[in-house]
């Protein structure tokens, strides 16, 4: 899925509640911010059309995102979790 | 202090010996049946049925008799936890066949259903001859829990006051073996108000079943009150359930919940509050987590927004 500013609002909406929707994308998103991984949040996010900036990187490695994926386990107990990814 | 335990360890024994006899009944006459049965059990409820149906998380259908009639004898509790494991699997073969929650396991052995159906009724057939008046409850509550159902499917996303006229009365049909007990211990004349406790509870289990799978229903097509809440107010469900929709199913199970804690109060069960003290607080606790999940995800959408120039997400709203 690729979503972007040109795919609002649907896609970019569906995007930006993450968690509940792209489980594979925010986990890595969520492995570069807590610097579980090489990756780098800029480039995960550039996958999707986001651009990042001098803040954001911290902000995002503030994140609860244990509790960001717990709502989406909740809310969509079907979706394959790979239990290595749940902080 | 929670001085009641739950599960009960005689329930759960009586659940274990009474699902292993039915499968082993079951292999004696129907050896095909019984092997299609066994798969999809262990597939539905895993491998220890006992812990699905005393989970503090599960509809407490086997416990309901023994704290409506708390000197029901071992026997015919065993006689009732064999009906509604019965008839349990039976509404869940239905069920997942009719939602269409299945790849197809349950529409090839549909017929298991008339096994099912027939071991939820024997016992039953055991206690209380057929004019009894046992007899009546079993038939309008079987027959409504079936129109409620019906009714669910054909009418779409339901609004408030069509789910619970619909959708929550889905599993009133849990009465059944409370009324049995209640015959059993000689004290029908309390029934009409199990029967009102049933009711509400079963409106808050429902709801709780659609608050936390609508994402599931959505994509299977079924109906749901989130999805129809979303439709109601023109909004896409995702966004919605996010910015407001959280906070208003969590709402509407807090109504739900005071209303089947004050049915509760009446009914003189000491084991049943104390159940609903340990369920509720625990649904709660889950409540306050998620909520924690869902301001994050608001900021998560909040930072993601402003990387496209602040333009999406928090404008929407």
């Amino acid at each position: 899925m690729q979503a972007g500013r040109d795919d609002y609002p649907s896609e970019y909406h569906r995007m930006v509640v993450t968690g509940l929707v792209d489980h594979e994308w925010a986990a890595r998103l969520q492995r570069a911010a807590t610097g579980q991984s090489s990756e780098q949040v800029g480039d995960v996010l550039a996958e999707h059309g986001f651009r990042t900036h001098p803040d954001l990187e911290a902000a995002l490695a503030q994140l609860d995102w244990s509790a960001i994926r717990a709502v989406a386990q909740a809310f969509d107990p079907e979706y394959p979790f790979d239990e290595a990814l749940i902080c | 202090m929670n001085q009641h335990a739950f599960p009960r360890s005689e329930v759960v024994a009586a659940v274990r010996t009474q699902w292993r006899s039915l499968s082993t009944d079951a292999h004696r006459r129907a050896p095909t049946l019984a092997r299609e049965l066994d798969r999809w059990v262990g597939k539905v409820l895993g491998a220890r049925p006992e812990a699905a149906f005393t989970a503090l998380e599960s509809y407490p259908l086997v416990h309901l008799p023994i704290w409506a009639a708390p000197d029901l004898t071992p026997a015919v509790l065993r006689l009732l936890v064999r009906s509604t494991v019965s008839g349990y699997l039976y509404v869940r073969l239905v069920d997942n066949a009719f939602d269409a929650d299945t790849d197809g396991m349950e529409l090839r052995m549909l017929p298991a259903a008339s096994y099912l159906h027939t071991e939820f009724q024997l016992p039953y057939q055991q206690l209380y001859p057929f004019d009894h008046p046992f007899w009546d409850t079993f038939t309008s509550a079987w027959t409504r829990a079936a129109e409620a159902t019906l009714a669910d499917r054909l009418l779409g996303n339901p609004d408030v006051d069509r789910f619970e006229l619909a959708a929550a009365r889905k599993t009133t049909s849990a009465i059944i073996p409370v009324a049995a007990a209640l015959h059993a211990g000689g004290e029908p004349r309390r029934l009409p108000a199990w029967a009102r406790f049933v009711d509400a509870f079963g409106r808050w289990h429902q709801l709780g079943n659609d608050f936390f799978g609508w994402r599931k229903d959505q994509r299977h097509g079924n109906p749901n009150l989130v999805l129809g809440e979303a439709l109601r107010r023109r909004v896409d469900p995702d966004g919605w359930f996010l910015d407001e929709g959280f906070e208003w199913g969590a709402e509407l199970l807090s109504r739900y919940a005071a209303e089947a804690a004050a049915q509760a109060r009446p009914l003189d069960s000491p084991e049943l509050v104390s159940y609903l003290e340990m369920r509720l607080s625990t649904h709660r606790a889950r409540l306050d987590g998620l909520r924690q999940g869902i301001s994050e995800q608001v900021q998560l959408s909040r930072l993601l927004a402003d990387t496209t120039g602040g333009c999406c997400a928090s404008r929407e709203r």
